[in-house]
């Protein structure tokens, strides 16, 4: 499968629709253990995001994350934007020039994300956050896309799964990063808003592909 | 001449850290600081950040970046990393009010950004009881 700039298109409306849509329910994952903004936060950015793809027009796929990138950056408000920033950013520099990417370029670009996210939040798995969902979504992309050659569209259900799977497992934790790690044990028994919607971003990315 | 860049999730702080700033060190160092997203809710505006780091790169010998909690910081490393990881720009992992005024004062003293970051960093150890 070829990726250009249509599809990931397709995907950042698919995945501004889903932080629409959950709002509410990323704001009341947020209430519990953090500041109560996440879903409006990342309404925000997914408004602008689109409003500056629709004023801004890019032809390239490098061209369109780096306009999500820095919409996201400006307007998210929360660490979610430096965060979501960094991952449309990082993704934007790794596809360089390309007009299109094969597999393997895009999990490359993820895999870049993932370090961008941990190198700006220092966090690690089991800390109750985005890094939940995307360290073993990733790992398992660089298994199946880069070793085992797969194409991504063969193992859509699996990587949904996973990080549903992964999302749900940050309920137990213990937050130790961000504003919930102040709360200390009472953390535990809520889902991460983060990793919640680092889930819709993976399910985005796959459902963009049947469109 | 140094410059500080104060952030904060609540623009009244940013603005009241940098009066307090600027009454401490009225000259010598270039104070600015941002608080809140762009429609002036809690938050911070990661763009804006960027571009007033920009900004005072060029305007300055070095800049020190004081923050307050978790999201300011990320903000200030990602400003960072998009303008290139510039060499003269420094976070001081400092309690925003106390780090910010040790901050404005040794830096309208002349002293360097590694000593500026430096004692900055030590205010949070100063007792006050």
């Amino acid at each position: 499968m070829e990726y250009d700039v249509k599809y990931f298109d397709r995907f950042v409306r698919i995945f501004a629709k889903y932080l629409t849509e959950n709002k509410e329910y990323l704001t009341q994952l947020d209430a519990a253990i953090g500041d109560g903004d996440h879903g409006i936060n990342m309404d925000r950015g997914a408004r602008t995001a689109l409003e500056r793809l629709g004023t801004m027009n890019p032809k390239t796929p490098r061209e369109l994350l780096r306009i999500v990138g820095m919409a996201l950056l400006s307007s998210v408000g929360g660490a979610a934007g430096p965060l979501y920033g960094t991952v449309f950013m990082k993704m934007s520099m790794t596809i360089g020039n390309k007009e299109k990417i094969d597999d393997k370029d895009l999990v490359k670009a993820l895999e870049n994300a993932l370090i961008g996210i941990k190198t700006l939040g220092k966090a690690e798995v089991g800390e109750k956050t985005m890094v939940d969902v995307w360290e073993p979504v990733v790992e398992f992309l660089k298994e199946k896309v880069l070793n085992e050659e797969n194409e991504i569209s063969e193992i859509c259900r699996e990587i949904i799964k996973l990080a549903e799977e992964r999302m749900k497992a940050t309920i137990p934790m213990q937050a130790k990063k961000g504003r919930a790690s102040y709360l200390g044990e009472r953390s535990i028994g809520h889902q991460d808003p983060g990793a919640t919607s680092s889930y819709l971003f993976f399910k985005s990315l796959c459902e963009a592909l049947s469109e | 001449m140094l410059s500080l860049l104060i952030l904060s999730h609540s623009p009244d702080v940013a603005k009241g850290v940098k009066d307090i700033c600027l009454q401490m060190a009225p000259s010598g160092v270039l104070i600015e600081a941002i608080g809140g997203t762009k429609d002036g809710e809690l938050g911070i505006d990661a763009e804006r950040v960027s571009h007033c780091l920009e900004e005072l790169i060029e305007k300055s010998d070095g800049v020190i970046i004081i923050g307050d909690i978790g999201s300011t910081i990320l903000a200030a490393k990602s400003a960072i990393n998009l303008l290139g990881m510039p060499k003269n720009v420094k976070i001081a992992d400092a309690p925003l009010v106390e780090g910010a005024i040790v901050a404005a004062v040794e830096a309208s003293l002349g002293s360097s950004l590694d000593i500026v970051v430096k004692k900055a960093e030590e205010s949070k150890h100063v007792k006050k009881l």
